[in-house]
């Protein structure tokens, strides 16, 4: 009995150990998709683990970073939503506060050169910091999220499983965070299928994505249906808000009411649309960009001064090649989901 | 095969002279004024070089120190030095690599209140306190920062030695010579980069001096 229970330890600890070794491998390096471009961010000072990973995910779900323990990052970022705020114009925080903008959805970033609509922060892995301590959101610190976290065990065991010192840093926080966010990779939307042939387009798909080469991709280019400019599409000024967009970071007039071009994958399900989720549908935000838009608006967008011109068919196209850019493998993945 | 390094280590050592190579501390001494009452002042130091009388150059790369008022620890750096000290040059905070780096530790860590999160960036000086000018007391609060082309506030300067100085060195930060030189009406509060911020980080230099 006594050497049945020795066996049973020995080797319930080989799997232990085995299990803890594996989660501490690097997993893999990102590989971008094939014909995509090289990400900005390629985890080189930041290797991704399974533990790493793990982590990064528990502390995005994790309410604890707020003030009052009510707010998690995914509070703002939903997973079914592209891990955008949805229904909300402007999205709340903590004691439903309100801020002034629609929280953006968490998809592609490690090919974004910087973050937020007005681009001021210029790496992924100090952008928690923001919403950690923003008024409006978690309202908390830095620090007392630090001490948080090292006085829980629970963390202090996991962060030493990740980054081999159970003492938890604004670092190992950050890049725990960083493995988790970085690793939001939509690339298999019934569009990334059918480029590779796996899947074919309706009429009305193949359509519209003729219309989207000719009247969109400027700005929102494939294949990250993004580009990492500022751009002035013309909707005016809410004055509830006042939001000069970029204006704010660089102080140059001409920046101007210039807001990030936001990714468009998932876009189905992102809404509402704009910095400030004025728009409730896509088929609204067409209606803008074909028929109230200023093109005369000398601050206007290069790309846009050439008026659009959709008939109601070609829109309804326009549309539903928009939605083949959802990716339910990305939105249902439960590796991204809370975690059970 | 280590202890082989070791000795070849050693045996270059001596043959280039290395070992002559000893640490010099560089204090920052604070010299106070009764117009002003400071609550909080610190900034940043980076890449010190050290150009000395044999001709060599002691390069500090990628290196940021965080001088604290309140910290004595943080006010004393320790150079490596092999000769006399001809000049000292270095950068009133931090430059622009270090701005885009992502998260860094030690004393450029988001928590020592030195980080700018929604613009991305350093702060690299900041001073708070109340200043008496005229009869009048003025609330200060200086947040200099900002590294991105036109918003640059980094300042590099140099000093350069009257005396020979090997064994330490010592340089004076006084603010009051900066509180002196600001149209303190338009120029008590500054919180984000931009032209107001760049022209206080011009004046920045003339608060270090080395009296020797």
């Amino acid at each position: 009995m006594t050497k049945l229970l020795t066996l049973i330890f020995i080797i319930s600890s080989l799997f232990i150990f085995g299990f803890n070794y594996n989660d501490r491998t690097v997993i893999s390096k990102i590989t971008p998709p094939k014909n995509w471009p090289k990400p900005n961010y390629n985890f080189e000072n930041n290797p991704i683990t399974e533990a790493g990973f793990k982590l990064g995910r528990k502390l995005f779900y994790d309410p604890g970073l707020s003030r009052n323990n009510t707010i998690s990052c995914a509070h703002c970022h939903l997973q079914y939503t592209g891990f955008a705020h949805v229904d909300h114009r402007v999205s709340h925080g903590i004691d439903g506060k309100k801020g002034t903008r629609n929280a953006p959805a968490l998809i592609n970033l490690i090919w974004n050169t910087s973050f937020h609509w007005d681009g001021g922060v210029n790496h992924i892995e100090l952008q928690p910091i923001n919403p950690i301590e923003h008024p409006a959101e978690m309202d908390n610190s830095l620090i007392n999220v630090l001490n948080y976290l090292n006085s829980s065990e629970t963390y202090t065991a996991l962060f030493f499983e990740a980054f081999n010192d159970s003492i938890v840093s604004s670092s190992s926080f950050l890049k725990a965070l960083t493995q988790f966010t970085g690793s939001l990779i939509s690339s298999n939307s019934k569009y990334d299928q059918y480029l590779k042939k796996d899947r074919s387009f309706t009429q009305q798909e193949e359509n519209g994505l003729k219309l989207f080469k000719k009247n969109c991709n400027n700005c929102h280019t494939a294949p990250l249906f993004n580009s990492n400019r500022f751009e002035n599409n013309g909707i005016p000024i809410d004055t509830l808000f006042n939001d000069l967009g970029r204006y704010k970071i660089t102080n140059n007039p001409l920046d101007s009411l210039k807001f990030r071009v936001p990714t468009l994958r998932n876009i189905e399900f992102t809404f509402p649309y704009m910095h400030d989720g004025r728009y409730k549908t896509l088929r609204q935000v067409i209606d803008y960009y074909t028929e109230d838009i200023n093109i005369k608006n000398p601050q206007l967008s290069p790309q846009l001064r050439k008026k659009i011109v959709l008939s109601s068919n070609e829109k309804k196209d326009l549309i539903a090649f928009l939605k083949t850019l959802t990716d339910k493998d990305f939105l249902y993945n439960k590796r991204f989901s809370f975690p059970r | 095969m280590v202890r082989l390094v070791f000795i070849l280590i050693t045996l270059s050592t001596i043959a280039f002279g290395q070992s002559s190579i000893k640490k010099t501390p560089i204090t920052f001494n604070f010299i106070t004024d009764a117009s002003f009452k400071q609550k909080t002042f610190k900034f940043y130091i980076s890449s010190i070089k050290l150009n000395l009388k044999n001709g060599h150059v002691h390069e500090e790369k990628n290196q940021c120190y965080l001088i604290d008022q309140e910290l004595l620890k943080s006010q004393i750096i320790y150079l490596d030095n092999s000769d006399e000290i001809e000049s000292i040059q270095f950068l009133i905070g931090t430059d622009s690599l270090v701005n885009v780096s992502g998260i860094l530790d030690g004393d450029l860590d988001p928590v020592k209140g030195m980080y700018w999160a929604w613009n991305s960036g350093y702060i690299n000086f900041k001073l708070e306190g109340d200043f008496t000018k005229g009869g009048n007391t003025y609330p200060i609060e200086l947040h200099i920062g900002g590294y991105n082309g036109i918003q640059a506030t980094a300042q590099r300067m140099i000093i350069p030695l009257k005396s020979k100085l090997n064994d330490s060195l010592t340089i004076n930060v006084e603010p009051t010579l900066l509180l002196n030189k600001l149209n303190i009406n338009t120029q008590n509060s500054i919180m984000i980069p931009g032209v107001k911020a760049v022209e206080i980080s011009k004046l920045l230099p003339t608060i270090f001096s080395i009296s020797d």
